[in-house]
């Protein structure tokens, strides 16, 4: 039997940071697409006030950051439990909260738009306040398809509908490039015509995500449970972690930017833009490497799966380095090239953007890891810790590296800041963990894992299986395993029984529908409460529950296997999660 | 797991030695495939650790073959989970079951 525990993690890892980078740079590509069409069909002034417009998307996009994050970690909590009821629950109470808050700020920011323009920094009786205004009018029709757009994100892909996810956000930036270019150079709307793309899109998009909802595998079923606000608070102080990380980017860019005008005054600082510009295509990969170890460590975790958390970590860590190492040297051979979109070739500036380029390119690594390490303290709820990490990321170190380095070694000085940051950043989280847990071993103490966590070798066993032989074999050992390790003789046996007719099914009926290659991945575990055991396998959607009700009491000769499994097991849980099947049997 | 078939006059014994899983069970379907002339079929699981659902649904059909023959079908010396184990699809109520220390 090998172990395809890895493989299968391995696959889920690849095809969720996949979505995420597709996601990623689908997102980078509008916004400079937009930027592009805004300032050669509308001018200068009209590109000012679209920038002029980001608070608005900060402000929204803050408490859906909050809320979208919450929800996605108590759902996968209660996802990977089988608890479906629980999972509905917190939707509900999110979708309401979400339509609420949307109604609300939507209703709030059409009253106060005036308010609003001159909060943003246009004068009134200008032209950018004339732009900025017509373009808020516009977005500000798109803000419940934005919110909702971020908040079923993260449910679409705990659903495992990647495919959906990946669309909605493509056909986002299509409507929004296409409705800017007719607004621009068709219908000549203005940045009226911008903004209602803009929101259009979102709206749009926002629809195509609920279509996931109807899907019949779909764990989310909107209001099927009573909205459980009882969660909110929980949910909230879970998403938190957001709030920090924006006010450090907001906070972070005033101090720095401080200091490079005062080391290298204005060239250095068009220099630094470059970076801003930039950046966000930089971050795809550490982004989307990261994100998907968060998710998948948030159904792990509950799970109490230790080896594999590990396992999930080392692969992500492994998957950044191989591409973020392709991608970095990409980045830092064409340094030039991309520095040559902005300045011309030998100047000072140039040659600052270059090297700015560059010393980007080599934190592109560091960067990815530390976004692991806070994506990882979040999936496990260490929430104080991602407070820490998340400031000293995203804002102390950089601050106080790039005026240390800046007064020390001048202009380019403040450039070689940014990896020393990340790597001072990676450096602190691996010594002060060491500090904090010195008597674990290496990964433990990285990951936090505390002592007593999770099922060990003594309470614990996996297996993989790929042939009905290997089902029986299995079924034989885990009979064994209970006996050996106490459980009573009858629960041992039907155990055993109870595991060969699910994992048969799944090799038998599973691993034949399609022309793919299937894993299935097994464990059984002791607890106080009794014996548990999980049988994950990545075949086409198969719901245990749907076909045990579905089965008549007359109809003696079909589910005989399911029959058995129920009459046995104190409780039977499925659920569908990143497109794999897992059951939960506790007996 | 070892299967020994006996034929005498219209009555088939059938001991089986192992597991019934779903492995085994088209071996034991092989020993019951010709029926003709039975009227009597007893299956002696004395030695049976357990039966699968596999098992199972073979017995539910020499059952109804025997059933449709106007023969008889018997299982006996049942391990008491095993036994639990037909009672548990309720396989007890049309089949002829008899546990170890019943019969």
């Amino acid at each position: 039997m090998i172990d395809q525990n890895s493989k299968l993690i391995r696959k889920i890892l690849i095809n969720c940071a996949i979505t995420f980078i597709v996601i990623n740079l689908a997102d980078s590509l509008t916004m400079i697409a937009d930027g592009i069409i805004i300032s050669k069909g509308l001018g200068a002034e009209a590109l000012a006030a679209t920038g002029l417009a980001d608070p608005s998307y900060k402000i929204v996009s803050l408490f859906t950051g909050i809320l979208a994050s919450g929800m996605q970690f108590l759902c996968a909590q209660a996802m990977s439990s089988g608890d479906r009821k629980k999972v509905n629950g917190i939707f509900s109470a999110g979708m309401t909260v979400a339509v609420s808050v949307a109604v609300v700020l939507t209703a709030l920011f059409f009253c106060f738009t005036d308010t609003l323009c001159a909060l943003f920094g246009a004068k009134a009786d200008t032209s950018v306040y004339g732009h900025l205004y017509d373009y808020l009018r516009g977005w500000f029709t798109g803000i419940p398809g934005f919110i909702l757009f971020f908040v079923f994100s993260p449910l679409v892909t705990l659903d495992g509908n990647k495919k959906l996810l990946t669309a909605a956000t493509i056909i986002q930036g299509a409507i929004n490039i296409g409705g800017d270019f007719l607004s621009v150079f068709v219908l000549e709307a203005g940045t009226y015509g911008v903004g209602l793309s803009t929101g259009i899109s979102f709206n749009i998009s926002a629809v195509i995500l609920l279509l996931n909802f109807i899907r019949k595998c779909s764990v989310f079923k909107p209001f099927s449970e009573k909205p459980d606000f009882d969660m909110l608070p929980k949910t909230f102080s879970h998403g938190l972690p957001r709030l920090t990380e924006q006010f450090s980017r907001t906070l972070a860019p005033i101090i720095i930017n401080r200091t490079v005008i005062a080391v290298g005054g204005s060239l250095a600082m068009s220099a630094v833009s470059v970076k801003s510009s930039i950046m966000g295509f930089c971050f795809i990969i550490g982004n989307g490497v990261a994100e998907s170890v968060g998710l998948m460590v948030q159904i792990l975790y509950s799970e109490k799966d230790e080896e594999l958390i590990k396992k999930t970590v080392k692969a992500g860590i492994r998957l950044l380095i191989i591409l973020e190492i392709f991608f970095s040297a990409v980045m830092f051979l064409l340094a030039g090239p991309i520095s040559l979109l902005y300045f011309s070739a030998g100047t000072e500036e140039w040659s600052m953007a270059v090297f700015v380029v560059r010393c980007l390119s080599a934190s592109l690594l560091l960067n990815g890891c530390n976004l692991i390490i806070i994506q990882f303290l979040q999936g496990s709820g260490n929430i104080l810790s991602v407070h820490i990490m998340t400031s000293f990321h995203r804002m102390i170190a950089l601050t106080v590296f790039t005026i240390l380095f800046g007064s020390l070694f001048g202009t380019y000085g403040l450039f070689i800041a940014i990896p020393v940051a990340e790597a001072a950043v990676l450096i602190g989280y691996i010594i002060v963990s060491r500090l904090l847990n010195r008597y674990v071993k290496f990964w433990n103490a990285m990951l936090r894992i505390p002592d007593g966590f999770g099922y060990n070798n003594e309470n614990s066993c996996s297996f993989s299986i790929t042939t009905i032989e290997e089902a029986v074999e299995v079924s034989e050992k885990i009979e064994s395993f209970f006996e050996e390790h106490g459980v009573d003789k009858r629960t041992s046996y039907f155990s055993g029984r109870c595991m060969e007719e699910l994992a048969g099914n799944v090799i038998e009926h599973g691993f034949t529908k399609d022309d793919k290659k299937h894993m299935c991945d097994i464990r059984v575990m002791i607890d106080d409460d009794g014996v548990v055991m999980r049988i994950r396998d990545d075949c086409k959607y198969f719901d245990i529950r749907e076909r045990y009700e579905s089965l008549s009491a007359d109809e003696i000769e079909s589910g005989i296997g399911i029959r058995i499994v129920y009459e046995h097991a104190k409780e039977v849980k499925y659920v569908n999660v990143f497109n794999t099947n897992t059951l939960i049997i506790k007996m | 797991m070892k299967v020994n078939k006996v034929v005498d006059n219209g009555v088939m014994t059938v001991t089986v030695d192992g597991e019934i899983n779903t492995v085994t069970t088209p071996q034991l379907a092989k020993e019951v495939e010709e029926l003709g002339g039975i009227r009597y079929l007893v299956f002696d699981l004395n030695n049976v650790r357990y039966v699968s659902s596999a098992g199972l649904r073979l017995f539910l059909n020499c059952q109804r073959i025997m059933e449709s023959s106007n023969g008889d079908m018997l299982i006996k010396n049942c391990d008491v989970l095993v036994e639990e184990t037909f009672a548990s699809v309720g396989y007890h109520h049309i089949m002829n079951v008899k546990a170890k220390e019943a019969f």
